[in-house]
């Protein structure tokens, strides 16, 4: 349901794969197919899981599923670009791809063995965690945990500043290409500066910046590495067509005998609040300039966050949907709209942005927009939107469900954020429960525009500096471009 | 009728020199030991990973078999009843694509497909939108070359009023003025979009400079000035040419009932009429000369670049001969392209290549996104290795083999997902394949032989055949084309040629 934050999440791959998403256990009767117009109550989405944990603090999320015969492993490391420390920046999406250089007993492209095998293997990080993954043919599952027990417990003898000094191009490259030169490619990074105060987990962005990335160091990845990449503080995952007993027993093969280490702690930043709103503005090399408004709101699975997911369908999905038919539809002000959250470990940030359309200045579509936006939280959804909402995140969870590595996934952020993997019945029931008064209390608690991050995409220069106005209560005060 | 495949186990491939694994081109690290000054004796090897593990027996596995049923009005029914996830994927597949477009009014195919759900039968705009959000059913309209696609995602639960939601979008389109008008504008405002950026400006030039303003060169979302140039009358001509059933075809995919879903489509089809109207698009002449194509992002820190030549047609016969030999060229992550241009020399982010085939036409690209200042150099390596493939280091046995099991072994994993499932099953009346296609694809791959993949790349290894567009900052590539002795004709932001391009009529 969090189809933004996947988005997000995955943008850091290291191999530019495609990936994919997940699908349920009990295929609907041919009762419940029968009634062709009933949308909600016939099918749930499941996942069924046996969690436990090894002697080593390694924690194993298990889901046999014969349907299909391919097995799907992911490793989680509770280590994140949150994690990082001043000046290096970028630095654990940058270890992720060393990961894929070669460990001590295979020193080659990671790769390499699963593409002959017609693997989807691939890794990604965000500010809460990395994760590692391959869905392979079963007759190859231990491969993979060959494979992945071999780069946690050994990535270190083979590593080499050849490795580090070739990923770092590859990782600056990816920055130009998906931030630098993708039209209003730099918003994420802006937004997390302006809206989380220095020191914050979340100030800087995944990807980090050219000066932290070249002052990376091998000493530095061997300290990572020594201290993140350690059984306690990571869980497997492994769902698909396997044998329960067997899988256990080369799960212990591989992983049973590693030093065990310890849990990194989750960073506990001061409560993170915005007093005051900001105006920032970009120049980027585009015709039709943008407005992205965005606000602190509550952590994954927190109060409100289920909600607030509810409201962005409300807010924007479908030509009828409040922003959408307003600013889009009617008034035209605007080509696009979208809102939706950004849930993370820590925090969330909902977000609304919406690009001119030909001819609109962008002050008069932030005005509409922010006008639309306070009448459309004057009242509460409707019965019939709050219905379309619903259904919406039923057919997502189904989605989420449809493959054995995204169920891998699933497992592992469930298992990251709450602690264990057997959680999507909760997750579901948090879509279904809401009523529309909650979802409206939610959007009046949280989109205030005295609380909210402005940022403006204006055409122009991508070298031109950013501006950065900070607003008291009323009058708007200039700041020293920075 | 169709044989189960057995997968070959490869791991002996794996585990051999062949792949320099652990076993093979390096030492074991017993013997490292037994190089090393003996001070202090190292701790035995680990048996568990001295060879990559040995696959348990591989499964019998039969590809999901697609069916074909056609209704009286020329409407084909192809099923592919498959899947344990309650979703569906609906395409209407419409056989008038962009390449009926008149080059002036490029765009209008899809413009006029948009307006179909644009309020239909007794929903208006808005209501229609509803309904589908009520039902959580996902519509949308694409246009290719050769062909319209309206598409739906559904729970399967719901199959039945999404279909009946289909016939009212294609059969009962309210088409009204006004929405014209407004879906009109949010056309150019995504033209105007799309001129901001590199990736989709490279996808016109490529194709304005493989096949001019004939078949195939026109971009389907249009341009400005085409999309201005567009008319409400034309909109609506093109709607009554596109939605007819003759030609037409229909693909449901996924954990529906077969009989169930036919019964559904004989319901909300069954008495659609309507005839083809035949329109012909010319091919032309391929360019000969090879040039470098630029498109200008002053300042751009990458160079969005692509090399490539025409190619066969969806029927080509070389197809299967053709995917085995990109595979290790272009189409994986450890193919050449990638290995030399990331992994070797830190140019990008990733390289890759694909053919690209149409009913009349296709393409061969090589594609990349470089740093600014070594685009020439990123070409030159492209070059050497298209280059190498049919001299000095044409595609080996082992790198055949790794291509056809991974095709093989990988098969299962591309059902896995109602979407991708969706668009196998389209892709058969898109690309005139016959319905057992995909259940004979294995069979197929695996007849092709390192000879025979070889004798396919052929077409493709001499750079002389190639055209290079790049979307990037022109000042910094001038020179750089010009010391590979390239003649470097600048384009716009819409891909036109300066000269012999489109016809551009002022209405």
């Amino acid at each position: 349901m969090k189809r933004r934050q996947s988005i997000r999440a995955l943008a850091l791959g290291a191999g530019l794969l495609a990936t994919t998403v997940w699908a349920a256990d009990s295929p609907p009767t041919k009762e419940a197919k029968a009634s062709p117009a009933s949308s909600s109550e016939s099918l749930v989405p499941s996942l069924p899981v046996t969690q436990y944990t090894l002697d080593n603090g390694l924690t194993v999320l298990l889901s046999e599923d014969h349907a299909l015969p391919s097995v799907a492993v992911q490793v989680i490391y509770l280590v994140g670009s949150g994690h990082e420390v001043v000046g290096r920046t970028g630095f654990a999406h940058l270890f992720e791809h060393l990961m894929f250089q070669g460990s001590k007993h295979f020193d080659h492209e990671y790769f390499a063995p699963f593409e002959p095998i017609g693997a989807r293997t691939n890794g990604t990080t965000n500010s809460d965690r990395t994760v590692y993954y391959e869905q392979v043919p079963r007759q190859f599952a231990e491969l993979s945990l060959w494979m992945e027990s071999d780069r946690m417990r050994s990535l270190l003898p083979v590593l080499t500043q050849e490795k580090l000094d070739n990923q770092r191009d590859v990782v600056k490259n990816e920055r130009r290409q998906r931030y630098e030169i993708t039209p209003y490619g730099l918003a994420w990074t802006y937004l997390d500066e302006a809206l989380y105060p220095v020191g914050h987990p979340y100030h800087h962005s995944t990807i980090g910046s050219h000066e932290d990335l070249s002052n990376a160091t091998l000493s530095d990845v061997r300290e990572f590495f020594e201290k993140y990449y350690v059984p306690s503080n990571a869980a497997l995952a492994v769902v698909g067509d396997f044998e329960d007993a067997n899988m256990r027993s080369l799960i212990e093969k591989y992983f049973g005998d590693m030093p065990s280490g310890k849990r990194a702690p989750t960073p506990t930043p001061a409560p993170v609040s915005l007093p005051a709103p900001k105006h920032w503005i970009a120049e980027d090399t585009i015709q039709l300039p943008r407005v992205y408004f965005a606000w602190l709101s509550p952590a994954l699975f927190a109060p409100g966050d289920a909600e607030l997911d509810l409201l962005s369908n409300v807010l924007s999905s479908g030509k009828s949907s409040r922003l959408f038919q307003s600013l889009v539809y009617e008034q035209k002000l605007a080509k696009d709209v979208d809102a939706f959250q950004v849930s993370q470990k820590l925090n969330g940030m909902y977000v609304i942005q919406a690009t001119a359309a030909p001819g609109t200045e962008l002050d008069e579509l932030a005005s509409a927009l922010q006008k639309e936006l306070t009448l459309a939280l004057a009242t509460p959804p409707s019965e019939s939107e709050m219905n379309r909402a619903r259904n919406d995140y039923k057919k997502g969870f189904f989605h989420r469900l449809e493959t054995y590595d995204s169920r891998a996934g699933v497992l592992a952020s469930y298992f990251l954020h709450t602690g264990k993997g057997d959680y999507v019945k909760e997750d579901y029931e948090r879509y279904l429960a809401p009523t529309g008064q909650a979802v409206q209390d939610a959007g009046q608690k949280y989109l205030n525009f005295q609380h909210a991050v402005r940022l403006d995409f204006v055409p122009g220069k991508k070298s031109t500096p950013l501006k950065k106005l900070e607003l008291n209560s009323s009058t708007p005060k200039k700041e020293a471009a920075q | 009728m169709s044989q189960p495949f057995r997968y070959v186990p490869l791991v002996y491939l794996l585990t051999s020199a062949a792949l320099g694994g652990c076993a093979g081109a390096k030492p074991p690290a017993s013997q490292e030991k037994k190089a090393a000054p003996a001070t202090q004796a190292k701790p035995p090897a680990d048996p568990r990973y001295l060879a990559l593990p040995v696959p348990t027996s591989a499964p019998d596995w039969t590809p999901p078999t697609a069916s074909k049923a056609s209704l009286e009005n020329g409407l084909s029914v192809w099923q592919m009843n498959y899947g344990k996830t309650p979703l569906v994927s609906i395409h209407l597949m419409l056989p008038t694509g962009s390449a009926f477009d008149p080059p002036e009014k490029a765009g209008l195919s899809l413009l006029s497909a948009d307006l179909l759900d644009e309020g239909a039968g007794k929903y208006s705009a808005l209501e229609l939108s509803d309904r589908l959000g009520e039902l959580a059913t996902d519509y949308s309209a694409s246009a290719g070359v050769d062909y319209v696609l309206l598409s739906m995602e559904a729970l399967s639960e719901n199959l039945g009023p999404s279909l009946e939601l289909l016939a009212d979008i294609v059969r009962r389109p309210r088409l009204s003025r006004k929405e014209f008008d407004r879906r009109k504008k949010h056309h150019l405002a995504v033209a105007v979009s799309n001129e901001d950026d590199p990736s989709a400006s490279r996808s016109k030039a490529l194709a304005r400079v493989l096949f001019g303003d004939g078949y195939g060169g026109l971009p389907p979302s249009g341009t400005k000035a085409s999309l201005e140039a567009i008319t409400y009358n034309d909109a609506i001509k093109r709607v009554k040419a596109l939605t007819v059933p003759e030609g037409a075809h229909i693909a449901i995919a996924g954990m529906v009932d077969k009989d169930e879903a036919s019964a559904f489509v004989e319901k909300a089809f069954g008495d659609w009429q309507g005839t083809r109207l035949k329109l012909e698009a010319q091919l032309s002449d391929p360019a000969q000369e090879k040039k470098a194509y630029v498109v200008d992002f002053e300042g751009a820190a990458q160079s969005s670049l692509a090399i490539a030549t025409r190619a066969g047609t969806n029927s080509d016969p070389n197809y299967f001969a053709e995917e085995v030999m990109n595979q290790k060229l272009g189409e994986s992550f450890t193919g050449r392209i990638n290995m030399n241009l990331r992994e070797d020399k830190g140019y990008t982010y990733g390289a890759f290549s694909r053919f690209r085939r149409y009913d009349k036409a296709g393409y061969y690209a090589l594609a990349s996104d470089v740093k600014s200042e070594h685009t020439g150099d990123s070409i030159r390596e492209v070059f050497s290795e298209l280059t190498a493939l049919c001299s000095s280091r044409p595609l080996t046995e082992k790198e055949r083999d790794e291509s056809v099991e991974g095709l093989l072994l990988g098969y299962p994993m591309t059902f896995d997902q109602v979407s991708s499932l969706g668009y196998r099953l389209v892709s058969l009346p898109i690309h005139e394949r016959p319905v057992d296609f995909w259940t004979n694809w294995p069979s197929e791959v695996k007849k092709i032989t390192t000879a025979r993949a070889n004798e396919a790349a052929k077409p493709y290894c001499n750079p002389e055949h190639y055209q290079i567009v790049i979307a990037g900052d022109h000042k910094t590539l001038v020179p750089q084309l010009e010391a590979l002795d390239l003649e470097v004709v600048l384009l716009d932001r819409d891909g036109q040629l300066p000269q012999e391009g489109a016809v551009r009529k002022d209405h």
